[in-house]
């Protein structure tokens, strides 16, 4: 799981900008619960991608709080098409021996 | 209880070095974050469900000092090749108007050093700035790295940035002794302005702790030279006598082994803070 929690992440925050807790959420429901990940865990995860210039974020305000809001940059989009490809290579091998 | 934790996570936070201005957004981060929980299943279990304080922060201070110091890394030795461009032009300008008698300045002991440190600094900013390039590009993207090996990445930043600020105090000593002072102070503002902006960021980056757990890799792991490691000294003798080689075509016979002897020097005095020999 830990190793696909970049992919994850990219993938939730390529469909729209997102914060922490509603790519939490989005996860969550697109697996119907099946990848439920720790709450806080996602922000050392968040920091890390923007780090590496994956990610970039900006604040806004919402319900009277402020909300950090992240979106994919080029780099990103860029790593994302690379890591669905080694996903869909990875996970097409593993089918071909279980199936 | 909301308030109470991010009390508690403040707290973990300040004790693990993360300054006012990441711990003020991770704090934003968290508030709005277990607010959105509480909403939906209360608070007590919105707190369950974010983690305890403590692991938290550690998790967090860890990834931050290795971001800056990533960062940092990058940063410095894009500041020494605005200190490379600088000397490269003063090069230029002395090309025709330095004496042949590196003893001919107003004080000879001053123009001798400050010759000597145009000749060797620069190579020792260069060298150390590149091992600290090459450990972050190899560490890049791999999480959390541990305290040793940010360590690591520091000194050897910390090196370049000292030796690129001495190779612009060598510019302006040389510029005074041998009678070129206005324009080469020019230069010289040109060298250190960049590391002097690199600084703060250098010196930021290591208040944010990271755990100590796992070890650092040497310079043999940098240049894939793993057979080495048992002989660093053989390793030191072969760059040696490259440098040397390369200063008696370009230099003559003097400047090579004075090449040569400052490259053992450097490898004995530095070799273990930059990681180049255990």
């Amino acid at each position: 799981m830990k190793g696909h929690l970049d992919l994850l992440l990219l993938s939730a925050i390529a469909r729209e900008p997102s914060y922490g807790y509603a790519v939490i959420e989005a996860i969550r429901g697109s697996t119907d619960g099946a990848l439920d990940l720790a709450e806080g865990t996602v922000y050392p995860a968040l920091y890390r991608l923007e780090g590496a210039g994956l990610l970039s974020s900006s604040w806004t305000v919402a319900q009277g709080r402020r909300r950090r809001v992240y979106r994919l940059t080029a780099l990103g989009r860029r790593r994302l098409a690379s890591y669905r490809k080694e996903w869909r290579d990875f996970s097409g091998a593993v089918q071909a021996v279980v199936s | 209880m909301i308030d109470d934790y991010l009390a508690r996570l403040s707290d973990e936070l300040i004790h693990r070095g993360v300054g006012a201005r990441d711990r003020d957004r991770i704090l934003a981060e968290a508030a709005d974050h277990l607010r959105e929980l509480a909403d939906r299943h209360g608070e007590e279990d919105a707190i369950a469900r974010f983690g305890e304080a403590r692991p938290l922060a550690v998790e967090l201070a860890a990834q931050l000092a290795t971001t800056k110091t990533i960062r940092s890394t990058y940063a410095t030795f894009a500041g020494l090749g605005v200190t490379a461009l600088a000397l490269l032009a003063l090069l230029v300008y002395a090309d025709d108007r330095a004496p042949n008698d590196v003893l001919a300045g107003k004080h000879a002991a001053a123009g001798l050093l400050a010759s000597l440190g145009l000749l060797l600094l620069p190579q020792v900013a260069f060298v150390s700035g590149g091992l600290a390039l090459l450990r972050a590009l190899r560490r890049r993207g791999q999480g959390a790295l541990p305290c040793e090996e940010l360590d690591v990445l520091g000194r050897r930043s910390a090196v370049a940035l000292a030796a690129g600020g001495l190779t612009a105090v060598s510019m302006l000593v040389w510029g005074y002794e041998f009678g070129h002072f206005v324009p080469v102070l020019v230069l010289a503002v040109v060298a250190v302005a960049p590391l002097c902006v690199v600084l703060p960021a250098l010196a930021s980056a290591s208040s944010p702790q990271a755990p100590s757990a796992g070890r650092a890799d040497d310079v043999f792991d940098d240049l894939h030279l793993g057979r080495l490691r048992a002989r660093p000294w053989l390793f030191a003798f072969a760059v040696a006598l490259s440098a040397g080689v390369i200063a008696l075509a370009v230099d003559g016979i003097v400047l090579a082994g004075l090449e040569l002897t400052a490259v053992l020097v450097c490898f004995a005095w530095l070799g273990r803070p930059l990681a180049l020999r255990s």
